[in-house]
């Protein structure tokens, strides 16, 4: 009986390890290249590190989370950690490559946790099912590289400013590299972050591709494309009939619902073209993903993220882009950090501005800043507030100052303070006055 | 932009098909999808870097896959390679193991093995070969990827030709070249096909801007003159005022002076006109200072097509693709102004929801008679090819599909490997070392050349030794002399879970040399975690081996495993890459000799090891290039691309 129990345990738990099983990689930990650094130390120091002492954090359980997982698993990385909010949709199986039809609906990286443990004997893999916001800066602290597959600009900006604000300059292990990637489509890049040391992820923000939006005067007015005629089911008729309904983009009900809007609105304008795909598209801002970018941009990552841990290479300073439609190409650079990086830099950013203006003018010149992608800002001076987005009563309150010209509400040099749901910090704009 | 009618199957729900493929439909459509599933794909080689390619053609749903190879799974290899499956695949065929373990990613796709030596299959069946959609060679030793590549290159029409794809990598480096004789390509996905011929109007664009007045005081229609209308209306102000020629480059801003002239004063709403004079760059100046489509010429990108001897001589064996060339041609000759059908599709811009759709009427109107002329062209051009089918022989979407991409299409003639070894074009190597903006990676490629006349040589990769390197190549022991491991006492076919539930019908005999290999006592299983215990597992491993009770036989091994050493290597393997220099025309004086010698030393590091970021990297790349090909969409390399992870590196470059 006994016998039949270790046989099962064992069949169930894989072996751990076995000859030659780490043959391939110790070819590159025991020796080192041209190019490594002279601080390589090969053979056991290097590799009782990545496989007994290094500790991994991976952002994002999706397209490019599934990759890094396996990839950091098979790399010699046994202390890997994961988090991710969502659960497995049916149309992840085209490129997620731990999940199968028989997860739909179950979180993301617990899934992904259980096979690649299964699949690579001796790996632990802990995942989380929630938010990075839910992590303080203790959870943090525990990690040595940190690596992000998200699709979200506002959760890496949240990641890299915790990152940038967990460094203590006492402590060098405070420190923790930060590797970020990112696609769409055929097109991606994979790029280093060592917080304070080098460019970070909102020194570059203003590199992001601008979103789509339709003017709202267009989508009510003037329709002339089928976008226009879904944003008007969805910004203006579904709130309408709906009242505060939320709508649900992943509900196939509601989908249809804004199809049907749609279509009566586009045939009364003439207009064609609009389908439940595009509807969907449009609702749901779908990014085209396919499993070969994933991988590519996915392997970067590790790839820079072995070498941290083993100082085998030197490390990408510090951005690689990708693009595979047209042959294939990268761009290899140094992207510069910005000295007056609200998360990064040590100076504070000035903002010229005439007194003649309303501060409402102030409000959509902050709207339109590329490096600051926000939408809603709230704004204070000294601890009062100039213009609350919210609660409702502060709102009313401060609306007539958006009437009012910035000569009247503020003095040369005072610092304004800007907040908003997309920022991960408070933002000081200096004021002067042309 | 989209010209979708608002028909009730593209409104209906998608089938669980369509939302499973969702994000990448949109991205190569179900026309790019149905060649992708029509596909069969042969990859030679099981082994972590062929899994890695395999998996991303799986998860996108190619229609088929056949694994070829004959060798057992590696210990190795079992360690780097994700579709391998510790406790389970070890002792087993490695091309049935990975074909089993990948065909999970996606029911859709059939899957195939085949247990048989490559070489030597090459040589009694070479019509193997020739039967797949694709063939994907990797780490196969370059003399079995040069005869495949002559083999494939013979393939003479109306047999399809069969692209090859040969991939091999070392540590963080890694390269693949295509060979392609030709593709042509209709679908290469420009940022933009908008053609407005606002320098070269025809009459009923000329006629719909003749109704709008820009002299109008009423501020709501001034503020929704579309765009395209002011200006054409004021290239005809321009031409009147300069006895008919349009405004040069030098006299671009009295141009934009002149568009401001119209605007509304006190109409704080006109960005019509910021409109306007944001599409100047693009939509005047560009076609007027070239032939470029937006002119209504013709790019010279596609005069070369149209002189081409497969436009020129038409047989019933040209492909669609010339056929439709050749029509293109004559609807060029038989058009007033010299143009290449019109596309239809019209951007945004501020008008009246009536306006836009009037106009876009005028473009789509036209576009349709273009497209209608040029099916009857088409029609006769494959009447007097005889072509079967005659005038119906192309599919509808296909032509449309190819009318509205008629100024973007690509051709690519590759090279074969005979002649890039052969008749290496020295000018692109030179070429190579001069990348002014990034790293440069061509090195590499040197000193994988190099490590094949190594190969050759000493019968091991440099830095590794000749039991390791033999098992990356999978090769075909019996051969040499010496057995591996187990083998399969027969070749064999399997798939489609031919196999499956009826265990292991193969199962493999294990070898004195493979039973060192086994697996080491678990861990894990004895209530202990990783980290040291593995260390000691390790080590009760070797102190066995060294109790072998055959030690004659352990002796012979020990040698065969005998790490070599790595300055020696270093030594010779820059000896080969003389020659290779020599064959490629490098200069031996300059910074390239430094760049190579790095490569070299960093090739004997990795003894052509399997690292596995870099296996996934390049397992991304030949995947996306695969599915460029099968799907005749987007452009792939040609011909030859080496990554270069140290530097995080593609180059690209045609030898």
């Amino acid at each position: 009986m006994a016998d039949v129990q270790a046989a099962s345990s064992q069949a169930i738990a894989g072996p751990s390890d076995w000859k030659h099983r780490h043959k391939h990689i110790d070819k590159i930990l025991d020796r080192p290249g041209p190019s490594t650094d002279e601080a390589f130390q090969p053979g056991t120091t290097v590799k009782t590190f990545l496989r007994e002492q290094c500790k991994i954090l991976v952002i994002g359980a999706g397209g490019l989370g599934c990759e890094i997982l396996a990839n950091l698993a098979l790399s010699g990385f046994r202390d890997i950690h994961i988090i991710d909010m969502d659960t497995i949709d049916v149309s992840n199986l085209n490129r997620q490559f731990l999940f199968r039809d028989k997860d739909v609906g179950r979180p993301k990286a617990t899934v992904a946790a259980e096979f690649v443990e299964k699949r690579v004997p001796g790996v632990k893999v802990t995942p989380y099912h929630g938010k990075i916001q839910d992590k303080d800066d203790d959870y943090y602290m525990q990690f040595n590289i940190v690596i992000c597959g998200l699709d979200s600009v506002e959760a890496r900006r949240w990641m890299n400013a915790t990152l940038v604000n967990l460094v203590d300059e006492e402590n060098p292990e405070s420190l923790k590299p930060l590797i970020d990637g990112g696609t769409e489509g055929f097109k991606g890049q994979a790029r280093v972050i060592l917080p304070t040391i080098t460019s970070c992820y909102e020194c570059s923000l203003d590199m992001l591709n601008k979103q789509t939006t339709y003017p709202i005067c267009t989508i009510a007015n003037t329709p002339r494309l089928p976008e226009h005629c879904i944003e008007w089911a969805s910004v203006l008729e579904w709130p309408r009939v709906f009242g505060d309904k939320k709508l649900d983009s992943d509900n196939p009900d509601h989908i249809q619902w804004l199809l049907e809007q749609a279509l009566a609105r586009a045939e009364s304008f003439n207009i064609t073209g609009v389908t439940w795909n595009l509807t969907q598209g449009v609702v749901k801002n779908i990014i085209p993903a396919i499993a070969s970018t994933n991988a590519i941009i996915a392997a970067a990552c590790v790839l820079e993220a072995f070498k941290f841990a083993t100082t085998s290479a030197p490390y990408l300073n510090n951005y690689m882009m990708y693009t595979g439609n047209d042959s294939v190409y990268t761009y290899t650079f140094e992207h510069e950090k910005r000295p007056d990086c609200p998360v990064c830099g040590g100076e504070s950013r000035t903002l010229e501005v005439r007194k003649e203006w309303k501060l409402e003018k102030l409000m959509d010149l902050l709207k339109e800043m590329a490096d600051l992608q926000i939408s809603r800002p709230s704004l204070s001076l000294s601890g009062k507030p100039l213009y609350y987005q919210a609660p409702p009563q502060i709102e009313e309150s401060t609306r007539p100052n958006l009437e009012k010209e910035l000569g009247q509400l503020l003095e040369e040099g005072d610092e304004i303070t800007v907040t908003d749901a997309k920022l991960p910090f408070t933002l000081g704009i200096l004021v002067k006055f042309v | 932009m989209t010209d979708t009618p608002n028909s009730v199957a593209s409104s209906s729900r998608p089938s669980a098909h369509s939302q499973r493929y969702d994000r990448q439909l949109r991205l190569w459509a179900s026309s790019g999808q149905a060649s992708l599933e029509k596909s069969n794909i042969l990859i030679i080689g099981a082994n972590s870097l062929s899994s890695q390619i395999i998996k991303n053609l799986v998860l996108p749903g190619v229609g088929s896959f056949t694994i070829l190879d004959d060798a057992n799974v590696d210990p190795a290899d079992m360690g780097v390679n994700f579709f391998l499956q510790p406790g389970q695949s070890q002792g087993r065929s490695a091309a049935q193991e990975m074909a089993s373990l990948l065909s999970q990613l996606n029911e859709n796709v059939e899957h195939n093995f085949k247990i048989e030596s490559p070489q030597a299959l090459l040589a009694s069946k070479p019509g193997y070969f020739r039967s797949f959609s694709l063939v994907i060679s990797v780490n196969q030793p370059p003399e079995f990827d040069l005869a495949l590549s002559d083999l494939l290159w013979s393939i003479e029409p109306p047999r399809p030709q069969v692209p090859l794809l040969k991939i091999r990598s070392s540590g963080m480096v890694a390269e693949m070249t295509i060979d392609i004789k030709e593709l042509g390509i209709v679908e290469t996905h420009p940022d933009s096909i908008i053609d407005l011929r606002l320098t070269n109007p025809f009459p009923e664009l000329v006629a719909f801007a003749e109704s709008f007045n820009l002299a109008t005081t009423d501020s709501l229609t001034h503020s929704h003159i579309p765009f395209v209308v002011i200006l054409l209306k004021k290239l005809e102000e321009w031409k009147a005022k300069n006895g008919g020629s349009p405004p040069s480059t030098k006299s671009r801003e009295e141009f934009v002076t002149l568009i401001n002239s119209s605007r509304q004063p006190g109409n704080l709403d006109e960005e019509n006109f910021d409109e306007a004079i944001a599409a100047l760059g693009k939509h005047v100046w560009r076609p007027l200072s070239s032939d470029h489509v937006g002119a209504g010429g013709v790019p010279s990108e596609i005069r070369e097509l149209f002189k081409d001897a497969r436009c020129e001589v038409l047989s019933s064996h040209s492909t669609n693709f010339w056929l439709m060339v050749r029509a293109l041609r004559d609807f060029v000759d038989n058009s007033p102004t010299k143009s290449l059908p019109l596309t239809g599709s019209l951007p945004d811009m501020k008008s009246l929801s009536a306006t836009y759709v009037g106009l876009q009427n005028v473009y789509r109107n036209k576009a349709t008679e273009d497209l209608e002329t040029f099916t009857r062209i088409l029609g006769q051009v494959c009447v007097n090819a005889g072509v079967r089918g005659g005038s119906g022989a192309i599919d509808e979407d296909e032509i449309q599909a190819f009318v509205k991409h008629a100024g973007y299409l690509k051709l690519i003639r590759g090279r074969s490997e005979r002649e890039r070894r052969e008749r290496p074009r020295t000018d692109a190597v030179t070429m190579a070392f001069l990348d002014p903006v990034n790293p440069c990676t061509f090195q590499h490629h040197i000193a994988f050349r190099a490590s094949d006349l190594f190969y050759l040589k000493h019968a091991r990769y440099p830095g590794s030794s000749r039991t390791f390197s033999r098992n990356l190549r999978n090769q075909d022991l019996d051969a040499q002399g010496r057995s591996r491991g187990s083998k399969p006492d027969h070749g064999a076919d399997g798939g489609g879970g031919e196999g499956e539930g009826e265990g292991d019908p193969r199962k493999a005999k294990r070898s004195k040399s493979n039973e060192s290999d086994e697996m080491v006592a678990n861990g894990e299983a004895a209530g202990v975690g990783a980290g040291s215990d593995v260390e000691m597992a390790v080590e009760t491993c070797v102190n066995h081996e060294g109790h072998g009770e055959e030690e004659e036989e352990e002796e012979e091994e020990e040698k065969e495993e005998e790490e070599p050493c790595f300055e020696e290597d270093v030594r010779l393997l820059a000896k080969e890459a003389e020659s290779v220099i020599k064959s490629l025309g490098i200069s031996t004086d300059g910074e390239e000799m430094e760049k190579i010698h790095d490569s070299l030393k960093e090739m004997v590091r990795s003894g052509h090891c399997s690292l596995p970021p870099t296996t996934a990297l390049m397992g991304g790349v030949v995947a996306q290039e695969a599915i460029k090909i099968l799907t005749r969409q987007y452009v792939p390399a040609d011909d030859l691309v080496i990554y270069d992870g140290i530097q995080q590196a593609l180059g690209v470059f045609k030898l």
